[in-house]
Formats: structure tokens, sequence, C-alpha cells
């Protein structure tokens, strides 16, 4: 596939957290790149407060500071929170990830970026619509291959 | 009555139990519980009217959706896969350096053009 502008990655729970807890890491650069309008930014109401939920349970307020600036920042597409007869057909093999699977299909998302190892490996083993890749994953195999890299590279 | 953005942003348990439309009890009951996030000032609680909102959203009455809570040692695994190195890094540094990026600015030794970092 090409990249451009619309291309859709569905960020989840742990990307956020990611960047909200290491402003240096790939989330956060993966983010970033979104926020400049190369890519466009997804997530779901309930990604979202998934993500606060455990930036508040398990980080410092200055890493709460940085979710809500990001959340603010970034022109994020925001999805509903999924049906259950979205959700339901996902559960025996997602489990708890049910409703990021039905976000990124109602969303009709290219990638879904994730550091959940398991959540990747699952997906890689449905036959779903989207690939799922870690965003270091995503840097090294994926932007190479936005229209304007050769431009970009020749150019640096 | 009271439009919600007429509503102050800090509450005092009563009035965030009377936001919620429970008793006060519960809402120290959900303080002491860790479910409604509040800070102690002295020997009284404030609690965000963010904080109200979340619970509201995190408790809505939809079993088929449930947020996960990472452990930590999930989380550092989550901060060590996200470390920005070798082609993944190579590959940011040229994409930012070349569009008018901010990301790695500061080793670049440049003035910060964005502010989503």
């Amino acid at each position: 596939m090409t990249l451009a502008p619309t291309t859709c990655l569905l960020f989840d729970a742990s990307c956020l957290f990611a960047a909200a807890a290491s402003p240096e890491g790939g989330s956060s650069y993966t983010l970033s790149v979104c926020a400049r309008g190369y890519l466009q930014a997804v997530v779901s109401l309930d990604i979202l407060i998934e993500a606060e939920r455990n930036v508040v349970a398990k980080r410092e307020a200055d890493a709460l500071y940085r979710y809500r600036g990001l959340v603010e920042a970034i022109p994020f597409v925001v999805l509903p929170s999924p049906t259950e007869e979205a959700v339901e057909p996902h559960e025996g093999v997602f489990f708890e990830d049910a409703h990021v699977v039905a976000s990124a299909l109602a969303g009709q998302c290219d990638f879904l970026i994730t550091l959940d190892r398991r959540l990747q490996r699952r997906v890689e083993q449905s036959s779903l619509t989207f690939t799922a890749l870690s965003p270091r994953e995503f840097l090294q195999m994926v932007l190479p291959t936005h229209p304007e890299y050769p431009r970009i590279r020749q150019q640096s | 009555m009271q439009r919600v953005e007429d509503l102050p942003e800090i509450m005092t348990p009563d009035q965030a139990a009377e936001y919620l439309q429970v008793n006060r009890e519960t809402i120290y009951r959900y303080i002491r519980d860790g479910k409604l996030d509040a800070s102690r000032l002295g020997r009284s609680y404030r609690v965000p009217r963010r904080s109200l909102e979340l619970l509201l959203l995190a408790t809505r009455t939809r079993p088929y959706v449930k947020y996960r809570e990472y452990p930590d040692e999930q989380i550092e695994q989550f901060l060590a896969d996200d470390v920005l190195d070798g082609d993944a890094l190579a590959v940011a540094r040229t994409f930012d350096r070349a569009t008018g990026g901010s990301f790695f600015a500061a080793e670049r030794g440049d003035a910060p053009a964005d502010s989503t970092r």
C-alpha cells in the first residue's frame, strides 16, 4: 500500500501510555508524524479511557500532563465506542482487546500501532484488513515507503 | 438546573456526591478503593471534575468492553520496545530533518518549530 496523509493509524492504549511516559520514544515520534499531517492518527473513546486510567494508576503527574497535552495537540479522529455486535465476534480471540480490533475495523484503519506483542501476534494470525506493527517496526519498514521519503532522503 | 460548563473544575466530596447523585460516603469509598482520583489537601479531599467524568465513562454498563490494567512487567516491556534505535531512529531522524520537524531539533541545535513533542 502507498502511504498518504489519509492513511489511518489506530494507536492502542499501550502506545498512548508509552508516549506519555517516554516523550523520546517511537510512539511519541510516530504520533508527531501524524500531528504534522503526514498520516492520520485514530483512537477510540475507549482507548483514550484505557490509556488515561493506566497513566493515572502507574505514572506520576508529569506523565498525566503529557498525556493530556498529547490528546489536545494531536488531531486524532476519535471513533465512538464500538457496539456490542461489533465487539462480540472478536472476544474469543482478542479477549480484552476485542474493542480495539472492532474499532480498527469500524474506522477502516490501515495499521494498528501497538506495543502489545500478544495483540500483535493475534492480529497477524487472524485474517483482518489491517496490519499490526510496533511503532519501531512502522518507522523501520513502512515510513520509508512514504511517497515523499525518497525525495526527503536525497535532500538530507 | 446547573449547566455542566458552570460546574467547578475542582470539587469537594460533597459537591462530587451531588454531581454523581450518590451520598458522600460513597465518594469516600471510591477514593479509598482507588476508583476515583482525588487529592488530599490537609485534612480534606478535592476531586477534579474530570475524574468524576472518567469514573462515569469507565463504569458504563457495557460488559462487552473491558479495559486492560497493565502490570508493571508489561509496562517495562512496552517502554523497552518503544526505545528509538537502529534503523527506526535513522528513518525518524531523516524524516524529521527533511520535513522541518522539531522532534530532534535539540540534538540538531535548532530552535523548536512545533509543540507536538
